[in-house]
């Protein structure tokens, strides 16, 4: 967002300028939106970037 | 009971926020924002908390929070008989 | 230093009542090697060696956090066990249990294989170690998502999916000081 002058490394880019054979790489997040109070506590995060629900597909346990 | 539980869940939901935004501060220590809404929740945490020491007895321990007699450490409920 | 607080980082709900079975399920989560203990121990235990200020502030707050996980798992199991009589134990199959710790608790996975210091690692050097965390981030996840198949209690499916997205965001998390650690690498920086 707001990156002024920093020392050293940063800011750090979303995803490297030159990426390496046998290195692993996760995109560097932005904060930027938050979601209401009440709701990230029931959804398990602030960021609704980060929100990736568990969708069930096996439903092994209903009609039963 | 029910008021005290209302404000439970106030001090859950803005604490929630503060671990979300302390995680990412520390790989994102330069970003303003975060920083700003950081220092907002906090202070709104401490009004919380206040209200509910008052009111409920101590969240924290070793002196943390402070306690009028009897000991009332004691009295709330533990974190695992809660019932919400 | 810790200070202890005096509520549950989640509102924390069993919705069906006594469940042994249930509660022996997610006795993985307290002390099975994807477990909140198993993590809460290797991130505190990473942070003597882990090189850049950003790791040891991530290892400290994250360890932190898995702490109040396990006393989140602890609250699913004590309210689901609390009300259970010999009887329910021995109809759930669990007599054996009950044997030795009555409602007790023990650091173990479901099958009652004991916690041990073999789940967890540290190596010193930073790519490695926070490997190490990403995976058990993802395995943790995993073993969520079992536990959410295996229960039919809205309360205990609720907090599971909670417990669920935390593992998500300390991947980015974890992810992210990765990043940090290989841009200091290709700065040659000395830290």
């Amino acid at each position: 967002m707001m990156y002024t002058p920093y020392p050293g490394i940063y800011p750090i880019p979303f995803m490297p300028m030159y990426v390496k054979y046998a290195h692993a790489y996760v995109p560097y997040q932005t904060y930027m939106e938050a979601f209401p109070l009440t709701e990230a506590m029931m959804k398990g995060t602030l960021f609704p970037e980060l929100y990736q629900p568990y969708i069930e597909e096996d439903r092994r346990w209903e009609g039963k | 009971m029910k008021e005290r539980m209302v404000l439970m869940r106030q001090i859950q939901d803005v604490e929630f926020a503060l671990t979300e935004l302390q995680l990412y501060l520390d790989t994102h220590p330069f970003d303003q924002k975060a920083l700003m809404d950081f220092n907002c929740y906090s202070q709104q945490l401490l009004m919380l908390k206040q209200s509910y020491e008052m009111a409920y007895g101590p969240l924290l321990s070793y002196g943390f929070s402070p306690s009028p007699y009897p000991w009332k450490w004691l009295d709330s409920p533990w974190p695992w008989e809660e019932q919400f | 230093m810790w200070i202890y607080e005096k509520k549950l980082q989640y509102p924390v709900r069993v919705t069906c009542g006594t469940d042994l079975k249930l509660a022996q399920y997610l006795l993985t989560q307290y002390g099975g090697p994807d477990g909140e203990l198993s993590a809460a121990l290797r991130y505190l235990n990473q942070r003597y060696t882990i090189p850049t200020n950003e790791a040891k502030g991530l290892l400290t707050d994250i360890g932190t956090e898995e702490l109040a996980h396990v006393e989140i798992i602890t609250t699913l199991i004590y309210q689901l066990t609390k009300d259970a009589t010999a009887e329910d134990f021995k109809a759930a199959d669990m007599g054996s249990y009950y044997a030795i710790r009555d409602g007790a608790l023990f650091y173990s996975d479901s099958n009652g294989v004991p916690w041990t210091a073999t789940y967890i690692q540290a190596h010193a050097d930073p790519i490695t170690d926070l490997h190490e965390d990403m995976a058990a981030e993802q395995k943790a996840r995993a073993v969520y998502e079992h536990l959410i198949k295996l229960t039919d209690d809205p309360g205990v499916k609720d907090t599971l999916r909670f417990l669920r997205e935390r593992e998500v965001v300390h991947y980015q998390r974890f992810g992210e000081a990765l990043r940090i650690v290989q841009e200091y690498m290709d700065t040659k920086k000395v830290y």
